[in-house]
């Protein structure tokens, strides 16, 4: 029923870089891109030929050629350059009878930044942020069914690349396919010929990342003792010394990790809670990286605010809790309701969020978790809904 | 009787002095909290130096100094802050006066709006801790504003507008970065109007070439009037001051001088290539910063102007610079957190108590000597503010859909606040107070907006019911 609006163009690309400007409020505000510890390491894995070949590989590679070798300001602001193409393609299906939908686009992207962790997870040098953006793409691969061969390119470009980015994401998004094509083929029967452009988009997504994980999980050995993979430290030491090979290990992988995270089934809860920024050590894999790689770069690096310890998102915490919590309301409110507008996409974001909940803490067990970084995707169907003007708000 | 109190508290309340009064207290909010007027660290001590010992200082102007020695009557630090609420405040009047409709526009409604807006900018921004604050810093807003009354106002009479240029030209001899910050605004102004529809928009709502020209004249005069000033108190006819070093101390910071000095140290015999291993991140106020052994401001000048100038003039250099200044202007664009007022050092009080003794005691029992103050919620909704304003702004110019003044206004304000983060992100480095003292002037033009939307609606409502 969707499809993308022809837009003009120079309006649609200059809504992308202003907003995308606008996601990188907080490291503008940090005077530096926020770092972890673990983004030394993504930085020098992009510049040397990395020890293990793994699925963090992918986003070193991006650090490596997205900061032209220059300055890791040109890396957040692509990462938040791909995240505003995709949240405009929503705006612009979604919303393709009104005229404005510039300017909730712009709200949206004013109300995940500045009340929300949104801003932070573009501004910071790490991998996170592709989780949210590869739910974002799915969702749209999902949804609309008359697509052009070039946005469904950059689309399913942008599917491909941020989920193989994370397993974790990967996996959300075999479950997601797999609910989609049970529900709608086997227990509605609906033809393929109905579902016939959701499908393919599907397929071809899926196709892809399994080719990327088939890479990953197959070529190297000992593949999982990189410290990047946020897995317990137990179940490094267990998988440390296996031979590897093929998808038959792929499982055992999986169950592996579902075993481990059994024990803390409620820990995500309470990772949903923007994480602490501590200060970069000197001497740290951080420090160390930029001043090997981006020696331009250090001087600003130690004037940053996060280096001077200034740092902290308490009220952004509380505001982030409080619209995630009402967000939850209004799914559920809405979700009730059979004839709602944009219901399914509203179930599907539901389910990405919770798998995220569940995956999360099969992946990381009590290890730190980075579900925070992916809650401000949540408002965006509700925006849809109250925007596109067909809404009918019992309530009110 | 009761009729009698209501007219007198009707006729104070729409009076223009109350709008001014109200607000002026409204805008002392913050230093009525911390029960003494706030300070900044050193600089606030320099000024008050300064202008006790007439020493023009190498790094700023001394006329601030000379404004507190003399509005605080030498009786109290708290009349200095009340007289530069009451500027701040006059000037809000000014604007809340000339955008009016008309002239019928009743005052007591002017003043609703005036006294809110303060609120809001006072409450959920950081104008109130400027106002309090014993720095030149609420100078470049007031210099904006005043700019902006010269090129917007059509119905200021002869005597505002002389006090209004009087004005002017004080406050931009305020602060070093005032007199580029009008300038550069003005002439992006002037360059806008080379375009035949910029010109036309610019006419339509009476900016005329006699408004730019008398805008000119009053920033020159400002550079005029404080070299002056510098040349009777013992310094040279020159208003800037450390231009240069402040310029060498963000070249430091933008990593280019560790590549030049490694790169030119072998073929040039610059001083600073004896200390090209060891200059520190804060190159202008760290006691080993290498200027400090080079003879200090004064005696390092001469080397800092060839090196800036070399790497300016070579391509290599020069991309990088533009680069880092494109990087620096967005940095201090999103960095103005308010409420930079940590625990006061000796030598402020020192200079307190030999300069102002009578506040002494307050001062030393203040909040902010105490450590009390927190700013964490004002920067938080002043986070808040700056965002919907930017929102309000992209919408509504965009759309194209509010008068034309008021688009120009917005226009003009946001310009300032560029030019100001790109002159002191490029040529002093990134501060928060810097952005924090330009922000609060974002609602404005929105405010002044609502303010005749909704005198429109009460015109049509009166019209309609007389009909």
């Amino acid at each position: 029923m969707n499809y993308i609006q022809e837009d003009k163009s120079r309006r649609v690309l200059s809504n992308i870089f202003v907003g995308a400007l606008i996601f990188c409020f907080a490291a503008l505000n940090n005077k530096f891109p926020l770092l972890f510890e673990e983004s030394g390491v993504y930085i020098k894995d992009g510049f040397l030929r990395p020890r293990v070949f793994n699925n963090t590989f992918l986003y070193s590679f991006f650090v490596a050629h997205t900061s032209w070798g220059r300055s890791l300001w040109l890396v957040i602001y692509t990462q938040s350059l791909v995240l505003t193409i995709v949240v405009n393609y929503y705006f612009r299906v979604f919303l393709k009878c009104k005229s404005n939908h510039s300017v909730f686009y712009f709200c949206y992207i004013f109300l995940v930044s500045f009340l929300m962790s949104a801003s932070v997870v573009v501004s910071t040098i790490s991998p996170m942020l592709f989780n949210g953006i590869s739910i974002l793409a799915f969702g749209l691969l999902l949804s609309v069914r008359k697509m052009s061969i070039k946005d469904r390119l950059i689309i399913s470009t942008i599917a491909v690349i941020s989920t193989a980015m994370s397993i974790s994401s990967l996996l959300i998004l075999v479950i997601i396919s797999l609910l989609y094509f049970i529900i709608n083929i086997i227990f509605r029967k609906k033809t393929l010929k109905k579902n016939g452009a959701s499908i393919i988009n599907i397929g071809i997504v899926t196709l892809f990342c399994l080719a990327i994980v088939f890479l990953i999980q197959v070529v190297p050995k000992n593949r999982l003792s990189n410290d990047l993979i946020p897995i317990k430290s137990t179940m490094l030491s267990e998988k440390k010394h296996e031979a590897p090979a093929g998808a038959k290990n792929i499982i055992t992988d999986i169950l592996g990790y579902l075993n481990a995270g059994v024990p803390q089934p409620l820990s995500p809860i309470w990772d949903l809670s923007i994480s602490t920024y501590n200060i970069p050590i000197v001497n740290g894999q951080a420090l160390n990286a930029i001043e090997d790689w981006f020696s331009g770069d250090i001087r600003e690096c130690y004037l940053s605010k996060q280096r001077e310890g200034i740092e902290k998102f308490t009220i952004l915490r509380i505001s982030q809790w409080l619209l995630l919590l009402s967000s939850i309301v209004l799914y559920v409110y809405f979700t009730m309701d059979r004839k709602m507008r944009y219901r399914n996409l509203l179930f599907y974001f539901l389910a990405a969020f919770l798998l995220n909940l569940a995956i999360g803490s099969v992946f990381n067990g009590a290890q730190k978790n980075n579900l925070w970084s992916f809650v401000w995707v949540l408002p965006l169907p509700l925006f849809l809904i109250f925007f596109s003007g067909k809404t009918k708000l019992k309530f009110i | 009787m009761k009729a009698t109190i209501q007219k007198i508290f009707r006729s104070t309340i729409s009076s223009e002095l109350f709008g001014v009064i109200a607000s002026a207290a409204i805008l002392l909010i913050i230093a009525a909290y911390n029960q003494s007027p706030l300070i900044f660290n050193a600089d606030s001590a320099m000024y008050i130096e300064a202008a006790y010992r007439k020493v023009v200082e190498p790094d700023r102007p001394v006329l601030y100094g000379l404004f507190i020695k003399y509005f605080s009557f030498r009786i109290s630090l708290w009349l200095v802050i009340i007289s530069q609420s009451l500027i701040v405040s006059f000037v809000l009047y000014c604007y809340f006066g000339f955008f009016a409709l008309s002239k019928s526009s009743r005052a007591i409604e002017k003043n609703l709006f005036m006294v809110i807006f303060t609120a809001l900018i006072s409450l959920c921004m950081g104008a109130s801790f400027q106002v309090g604050w014993l720095m030149a810093d609420i100078f470049t807003p007031v210099s904006i504003l005043l700019i902006g009354i010269v090129l917007f106002a059509e119905r200021l009479s002869q005597g505002r507008l002389v006090f209004v240029s009087i004005l002017v030209v004080f406050s931009i001899a305020m602060h070093n970065s005032n007199f580029y910050i009008c300038l550069g605004l003005i002439l992006l102004l002037a360059f806008t109007a080379i375009f035949k529809p910029v010109r036309k928009l610019y006419e339509s709502i009476g900016f005329t070439f006699r408004k730019f020209f008398l805008a000119l004249v009053l920033i020159i005069m400002s550079n005029l009037t404080l070299s002056t000033i510098h040349y009777f108190h013992g310094g040279e006819f020159k208003s800037s001051r450390g231009g240069v070093i402040f310029l060498m101390g963000n070249v430091v910071e933008m990593g280019i001088i560790d590549t030049y000095l490694n790169e030119q140290c072998g073929r040039k015999n610059y001083d600073l290539c004896k200390y090209k291993d060891s200059i520190p991140n804060n190159f202008l106020w760290d006691s080993k910063s290498p200027m400090r052994k080079m003879g200090g401001w004064k005696g390092s000048e001469k080397e800092y102007t060839v090196i800036i100038k070399d790497i300016l003039t070579t391509p290599k250099y020069l991309k990088t610079f533009v680069f880092s200044s494109v990087i620096l202007t967005l940095k201090q664009l999103a960095t103005f957190e308010t409420g930079e007022a940590a625990k006061p050092w000796r030598r402020v009080n020192l200079a307190v108590r030999n300069y102002h003794y009578n506040d002494y005691r307050m001062f030393m029992h203040s909040k902010q000597s105490e450590q009390k103050l927190n700013f964490t919620v004002i920067n938080f909704l002043q986070n808040l503010v700056f965002a919907s304003c930017l929102l309000i702004y992209l919408v509504t110019i965009c759309s194209g859909k509010i008068d034309v003044r008021y688009q120009v206004f917005a226009i003009y304000i946001l310009a300032a606040i560029l030019i100001n983060a790109w002159i002191c992100g490029t040529f002093s480095g990134v501060f928060p107070r810097y952005q924090s003292r330009v922000v609060w002037l974002m609602p404005l033009p929105i405010f002044l907006c609502i303010m005749e939307y909704w005198w429109k609606k009460a015109l049509v409502k009166n019209y309609q019911s007389i009909k």
